[in-house]
């Protein structure tokens, strides 16, 4: 019962806390009031002694068009069992819109921006970070690297100066979080 | 003056978590505890079709007072269906629609984290480890789509319920969202039914953009 009122002390203080944002980010003049940054690792394990290679800097929207094409390269078996399984209308219902349609009126009113980051060791892939940036208004490039520069794990939502944390994907964290369980 | 303000912000965030939790809870205990029956649901099917291994179970959930958040009428009802979709196990469906009801956007946004939290139960209870969302289509981590946890894909939804500063809850009041793309996001889809469909996925590519559901378990 200890653990659980400690978790929870723990994940309240996590979600309302006040996040400190490096001066860069404060002092200048970005041209966006509001915008949250989500931050997505694909494997979880330390990024120490990594060599890190951006691969993709720009609009979410173009990276989608990327990644669909090399996964249906990677994915064409995976996806060959699940069409025998489901049965074609099925497949087609589920898959066909989703990797042939088109999806650029799903995104508009906000500007979406990503950042992908591959590292690797010895030259063989380990794990990606995305940088996912949702923003109220476009955010010039200038901008958006600014943000990618200076954050490292926390998700957060910036308005008007101020930022709170969302969550933070910091393994440290995590793993003291699994840990009272 | 602004230490009031915070304490009463505090207070809202705590009524507001407070009751947003209540009804997740309800929907979710409805129909993951083993399917049991609380006294706030009935269940109104079970079949078990013949011709293919598929479990269809259908629950009639009666929800009490909940006009501010799911915008139900007294008399009206959420059916809540949780059902594999494909021979193999390898997708999952959680499927939700209100009587002789037109759901809304912010229906399917309420119901898009209870959904997750049941389906991330139901695999949990299932042992397995990953899966990605392949529908709605705007949420799809099978697409590309990064988010990929419970408490980021709630702040994406509803940044208002998360924002940091105190002068923007007068605009929010008056109705403006702040992220509007969600919306449109949902508005391609049918109207009368709200669907979240989930791959499990076994072995992930080490690119491959997955939900950890013992992660999300304790979110």
């Amino acid at each position: 019962m200890k653990k659980i009122f400690v978790l929870m002390a723990l994940i309240s203080v996590l979600l309302n806390a006040e996040i400190k944002l490096t001066e860069e980010l404060i002092d200048n003049d970005i041209e966006t009031n509001e915008y949250q940054l989500f931050v997505t690792k694909t494997v979880d394990v330390s990024i120490d002694n990594l060599k890190s290679e951006v691969i993709f800097t720009g609009e979410l929207e173009d990276y989608f068009e990327k990644y669909r094409e090399k996964y249906e390269q990677d994915m064409e078996e995976e996806l060959a069992i699940i069409a025998s399984s489901t049965g074609k209308v099925l497949f087609r219902s589920i898959f066909g819109g989703l990797l042939f349609g088109d999806n650029s009126n799903v995104f508009f009113g906000d500007a979406n921006y990503v950042q992908v980051t591959d590292y690797t060791k010895n030259g063989k892939f380990v794990t990606r970070i995305i940088k996912y940036i949702v923003s109220d208004e476009n955010l010039p490039k200038e901008d958006q690297q600014m943000i990618y520069a200076t954050t490292n794990s926390d998700n957060y939502h910036f308005n008007e100066g101020q930022a709170k944390l969302i969550f933070t994907t910091d393994r440290k964290l995590n793993e003291y979080k699994k840990g009272l369980k | 003056m602004k230490y009031y303000l915070s304490i009463f912000s505090l207070m809202t965030m705590v009524l507001l978590s407070g009751c947003s939790s209540k009804q997740e809870q309800l929907i979710v205990a409805s129909t993951i505890t083993n399917y049991a029956v609380d006294q706030n649901a009935t269940m109104i099917e079970e079949k078990i079709q013949t011709e293919s291994p598929y479990r269809i179970q259908t629950y009639k959930v009666k929800i009490k007072d909940s006009e501010h958040i799911w915008m139900l009428d007294k008399q009206e009802s959420m059916g809540v269906v949780l059902s594999d979709i494909s021979k193999n196990g390898k997708i999952l469906q959680f499927k939700a629609s209100i009587t002789g009801r037109v759901l809304e956007n912010h229906h399917k946004k309420e119901l898009l984290v209870p959904g997750l939290q049941l389906l991330v139960h139901e695999l949990g209870k299932r042992g397995h480890k990953y899966f990605q969302i392949i529908k709605p289509t705007s949420l799809s981590n099978l697409n590309g789509f990064p988010i990929n946890s419970i408490a980021g894909l709630s702040a994406y939804l509803s940044p208002e319920l998360n924002n940091p500063s105190e002068d923007n809850e007068l605009e929010n009041a008056d109705g403006m969202d702040v992220h509007s793309s969600i919306n449109s996001g949902f508005t391609i889809f049918d109207d009368s039914v709200f669907e979240l469909n989930i791959l499990i996925i076994d072995t992930p590519k080490p690119y491959q953009i997955v939900w950890n559901v013992e992660d999300n378990l304790r979110q």
